[in-house]
Parts: structure tokens; C-alpha cells; sequence
């Protein structure tokens, strides 16, 4: 069965990866209620929860738009969301871009293969979107600059429904905001 | 390999749960009373609880829209899995008749008494549903389903949307065309309320919208990931996952927005979050020891307990209020059946109750009975209502681009 690898090491990877950006464990936490206004100008119920307990992740406005050709996008392995070794000279590449462009703002999109379920994939291309993020934040670049969002397994490069397209679906895409 | 299921107890169990149905369960019991025989599925041996049903009559409805009416209410019947139409003899007979403005029905014993008189008005479709669960209702105690709906996902118009039906695949209506996503829809279980994930445009927001109609409001907009929602019994939570403290966990808050309370605290990714019939436990799906399963909290904070440990990946639990049981979506070489599993059973592997092609994101019938999943071939998709009983699917969908993520409503 190619599925059933080695998920107690990939499982420690990522928990050294990720752990950094969680939140404090511990007690369930109640946010109360309240509004903001989103770039469509419509009022939202239901408040950011950042004055609270500071979220890192941040939405960045893409009303100007988003270049997405700028980066390369990272690939994952199956059902993984731990950036791969060979893939971060390409996160390096955009913490140079990001230091060197002060008020660049990115926003990474993780996305999976076709094979999950959905839901379960939107969860997975989230955690790939976060553990890119957390690699960049390791770099040194402000939590402010960069948002996340998982388009699961919504959003194929490549339609087939084989290997090597599943190969290029598991991924995170970086975008540029105008 | 070949599978042996166990579904059959669970299933059987079912209708002798106490319900508010009385004396008119326990004599259904009666006519439920079957055996059991195993249909191949693939690799698959799944056990057919096979029972006796009321056998029924229904000679042509008269009227000008009869003939429509006769064919909608058979299917009804027989569909509901309770009746079986027969051409002579039988239990008990029907006769009526159906216009453009409605359709009325008598039901008499064999002995010619008459037992109910059963209408309904304004469409026909929905006058004979009307009409069908009258029967049902009168005639076995249960609440029937020809009057629920269904919400789901269609990609019909080039983009992911949201669609509501009948539950036999019938009047297909469109919500939210202005998002440029909308996915995991839920129902209430009172039918007044959807749920559902929209990209507005880039980041995915949970948004909740009265049914028939109304606007929807936006009730968890985080940064990072809101979506997978899923209402409580009473219909005035939300349980859903959200990514705002830097990992997809498990969450509920006010279906108005705001209360917001976190439930789950992992390594992993949580996903699918369902209530349990008394509102008390969330079931949902969690990869924290490796690959996904389903895992059971409680609705009111502690720890969260691993439900599934068989096969490797087991995702998208949906409890059923009526029956008790989970149903989720099962990997098995590959691809995805539907299995079942009674929580309160020392059981750690569910039972396949549907094999064949690869099947996935079931949602229970308020019958607790009959199950939707989208069911995918040579990779379109489209939906399918299973009788868990007589494990006989039929296809809800067709033509209508890839139908995915559907949601019962309540009664």
C-alpha cells in the first residue's frame, strides 16, 4: 500500500515545524461578539479575535489584485504539510524578495490532490499554507505581510487523474499583492 | 479480500430505539421483522436487511394530473423503503385524484374501511409529497422524507455553487452566485437555515442563510481557514473549523455569530465537525495520530477521544439524529466507500454499507435511513440516495455537472 508510510516521522517533522506558530494550548477561550468592515465595504458580524489573543495570520487585501507568477510554487508529499528539504532555497528566494521589498505583501495559497475528501483537504492545504509561512516568519519576515487560505483540492494546476498530476496539485503557491 | 459486515445489528437496532412514534413503532416492528442476505459489492459482502412492507395499492389517480401524480406518489412509497405497491390484494388501497391546483387522496383497509384522507395544495410535486408523508405518517408511525431537501455543490456553472433540491433530485434551485466559491453546506435540522463556506472573493468565510430565502450574513470571517459547518440540534450553534490560532482546530460559535469557543487543541487538522442527536458530543474527523479518523468531543470542552482506528483513513462523520449512528467516508485501495458505526459500541471499525464506485460525504435523512453521498466515476460526480436497509442506491443527479458535499435537511 503506497498510503501507509511513515506517518509517525512525518507527524514529528511537522510538529517541530508548525509548533512555533500555535496558539497557547490549554482552556477553551470565548471571544465575544462585534463587526468590522471587509474590502467590499460590507459590515461584518463577528469580530477578528486579534486584540484578544494575537493572532499571527493576517488578510492582506487582494482588491489590487495578486501577481501569482512571481515564485515558483512548493510541492508536498502525500497527505504531508511538512515543507521538503529541496524546497527551501525557493522560500529563501522569497525572504530575500520580501526584505528587499519592504512593503510587499504576500499571500500563500496551499492546495491538494484530488484523492481526499474535501473538507479534509481544505484542512491540509491550510496546514501546507501554514507551514510555508511558518518557514518564512522562521526567516525573518513580519507575520503582517504574509496571509494564508486553502483552496483544498478546489483549485488543480493539472486536471488528470493520475500520479503525476497529483504530484503537481499538492502544493503552496505564493501571490504577490498589488 | 473479502469483507465480512456486521452493519447488520446496528441497522436493526435502529428502529427500536424509543421514540415519540409509541405503540405505532413497536407495531412496525412487526412488519420489520426480516432476515438478512449478503450482496456482493466489489470486494465487498454487505448484509441487505431484508423486511416485510406494507403492501398497498394505487390503482391510476384520476384527474387531469393523475397520471403525473400516480407515478410521483409510487415512488414515494416505495422509495421511503416502508411500502410496496402491489396490483391486487394487499393491505390497504388508495384512491384520489390530482389537478394543476393539488392532489387529494383516500387510503381504506382491504376490508374497505376508510383509514385516512390525505392532501395537499399548490404544486404537484409537492402536494403529492405532502400527501405521501400523510400515508407514511399515518400508516407506520414514522415521519417520512418526500417533503425534505437537499442542499449540495455543483460546479454546473463554472464555478463551485450552492444548489438546493427535493429529495428525489427534483426542482434544483440556485443560491450565492455573486461568490466566486461556495463549498460544505449544512442544513439545520429544522430546515430554516444553511450554512455554507464561500470564497468572497480570495479567503473562505462561513456564511448562514434563512431557507426558503433571505440574505446571507457572514457569521465567522477569521484569518486563515472558516469552514465545515455544522449546526446544533437547536440550530443556534455552530460547530466548524478555523485556523485563526495557527492550526485547522475545531471550534463552535453563536449561528448568529460571535460566543466563539474553541473545542479541540492538536498537532493535527481537524475537519467535518457533526452533532450528536442530544447536541452533547461533536464527532469529526482529526489526523492528529497520523492519518485522519473520527474522533468524538464534547460539545463543552474536554478531550477529545479517537472513535475509528480501521482502515487508514476514515473522514466527513455524519451523526444521525434519529439512529444514532455516524456515517462517513471510508478509503479503501484508493478510492472511498460509505461506512457506518454506532458510537456507543466498543467498536474501533465501521461497517461498509456502500462499495460501489467511490463514494463519499454522506449525509443522514432525518429518516436515519437513507443516506446522500456524491458517488464518483471516470472522475465526475454526481449524488446518490442509498436505503441503508435494502443497500439499493438511486442517482439523484444527472447532467448537471459534478454534484458534490450534499446536506439533508431536517423535517
Amino acid at each position: 500500500m503506497k498510503f501507509v508510510h511513515t506517518c509517525w516521522l512525518l507527524s514529528a517533522a511537522l510538529a517541530l515545524l508548525i509548533g512555533g506558530c500555535k496558539g497557547p494550548e490549554g482552556e477553551p477561550t470565548t471571544i465575544g461578539p462585534g463587526t468590522r468592515i471587509d474590502e467590499n465595504g460590507e459590515i461584518i458580524t463577528s469580530v477578528d479575535a486579534g486584540d484578544m489573543s494575537p493572532p499571527e495570520d493576517q488578510r492582506v487585501s487582494t482588491s489590487g489584485g495578486v501577481d501569482r507568477g512571481k515564485f515558483e510554487a512548493i510541492r508536498f508529499d502525500y497527505d504531508s504539510a511538512v515543507v521538503r528539504q529541496e524546497d527551501r532555497a525557493k522560500l529563501e528566494e522569497i525572504a530575500r524578495w520580501a526584505k528587499e521589498n519592504s512593503s510587499g505583501k504576500l499571500i500563500i495559497e496551499g492546495h491538494c490532490d484530488e484523492r481526499g475528501t474535501p473538507e479534509y483537504n481544505r484542512a491540509l492545504g491550510q496546514r501546507r499554507a501554514l507551514a510555508a509561512r511558518a518557514y518564512l516568519l522562521k526567516l525573518g519576515i513580519s507575520a503582517k505581510r504574509i496571509s494564508t487560505v486553502s483552496y483544498g483540492e478546489d483549485r488543480p494546476v493539472e486536471l488528470a487523474h493520475e500520479a503525476e498530476a497529483w504530484t503537481k496539485n499538492r502544493r503552496a503557491e505564493f501571490g504577490v499583492t498589488q | 479480500m473479502t469483507h465480512r459486515s456486521r452493519n447488520c445489528r446496528a441497522a436493526i437496532s435502529a428502529p427500536a430505539r424509543p421514540r415519540p412514534g409509541g405503540l405505532a413503532a413497536i407495531l412496525l416492528l412487526v412488519f420489520l421483522a426480516g432476515f438478512l442476505a449478503p450482496v456482493a459489492q466489489g470486494e465487498y459482502q454487505i448484509e441487505v436487511i431484508k423486511q416485510d412492507v406494507i403492501a398497498i395499492r394505487l390503482p391510476p389517480l384520476g384527474g387531469s394530473e393523475g397520471a403525473e401524480a400516480t407515478r410521483i406518489l409510487t415512488q414515494d412509497l416505495e422509495q421511503s423503503g416502508l411500502f410496496r405497491i402491489v396490483a391486487s390484494g394487499g393491505d390497504h388501497g388508495i384512491e384520489g385524484s390530482a389537478s394543476a391546483s393539488g392532489c387529494q387522496c383516500k387510503v381504506f383497509k382491504s376490508d374497505g374501511t376508510l383509514e385516512l384522507t390525505a392532501s395537499g395544495s399548490g404544486d404537484l410535486r409537492r402536494a403529492v409529497h405532502r400527501v405521501a408523508d400523510e400515508i407514511v405518517a399515518k400508516l407506520t408511525g414514522r415521519k417520512g422524507i418526500a417533503q425534505t431537501r437537499i442542499a449540495f455543490i455543483s460546479d454546473k456553472s463554472g464555478k463551485k455553487g450552492l444548489y438546493v433540491m427535493d429529495y428525489d433530485g427534483a426542482k434544483v434551485q440556485g443560491f450565492g452566485t455573486s461568490y466566486s466559491m461556495v463549498v460544505a453546506p449544512a442544513f439545520s435540522r429544522q430546515g430554516d437555515k444553511i450554512a455554507f463556506t464561500a470564497y468572497r472573493p480570495v479567503y473562505p468565510d462561513v456564511l448562514v442563510m434563512p431557507y426558503p430565502g433571505g440574505k446571507a450574513q457572514a457569521v465567522s470571517t477569521y484569518p486563515g481557514l472558516n469552514s465545515g459547518a455544522s449546526f446544533s440540534p437547536d440550530g443556534s450553534r455552530l460547530a466548524l473549523t478555523l485556523s485563526k490560532d495557527g492550526n485547522p482546530e475545531i471550534y463552535t460559535l453563536s449561528a448568529g455569530g460571535g460566543g466563539l469557543k474553541r473545542l479541540t487543541t492538536t498537532r493535527g487538522g481537524e475537519s467535518s465537525p457533526t452533532w450528536s442527536p442530544d447536541g452533547k458530543r461533536i464527532a469529526y474527523a482529526s489526523d492528529e495520530g497520523g492519518r485522519p479518523q473520527i474522533h468524538i468531543i464534547p460539545s463543552s470542552g474536554g478531550r477529545g477521544a479517537r472513535l475509528t482506528s480501521s482502515p487508514a483513513y476514515n473522514t466527513e462523520p455524519d451523526w444521525s439524529a434519529e439512529s444514532g449512528l455516524i456515517a462517513y467516508s471510508s478509503m479503501r485501495g484508493g478510492g472511498f466507500v460509505i461506512s457506518t458505526i454506532n458510537p456507543e459500541e466498543e467498536k474501533h471499525e465501521g461497517d461498509v454499507v456502500y462499495a460501489d464506485g467511490s463514494c463519499e460525504d454522506p449525509s443522514w435523512a432525518p429518516d436515519g435511513r437513507h443516506l446522500v453521498f456524491s458517488r464518483t466515476v471516470d472522475g465526475h460526480s454526481d449524488l446518490y440516495m442509498l436505503d441503508t436497509y435494502r443497500k439499493e442506491a438511486v442517482q439523484l443527479t444527472r447532467d448537471f455537472g459534478n454534484c458534490t458535499q450534499p446536506a439533508w435537511s431536517g423535517r
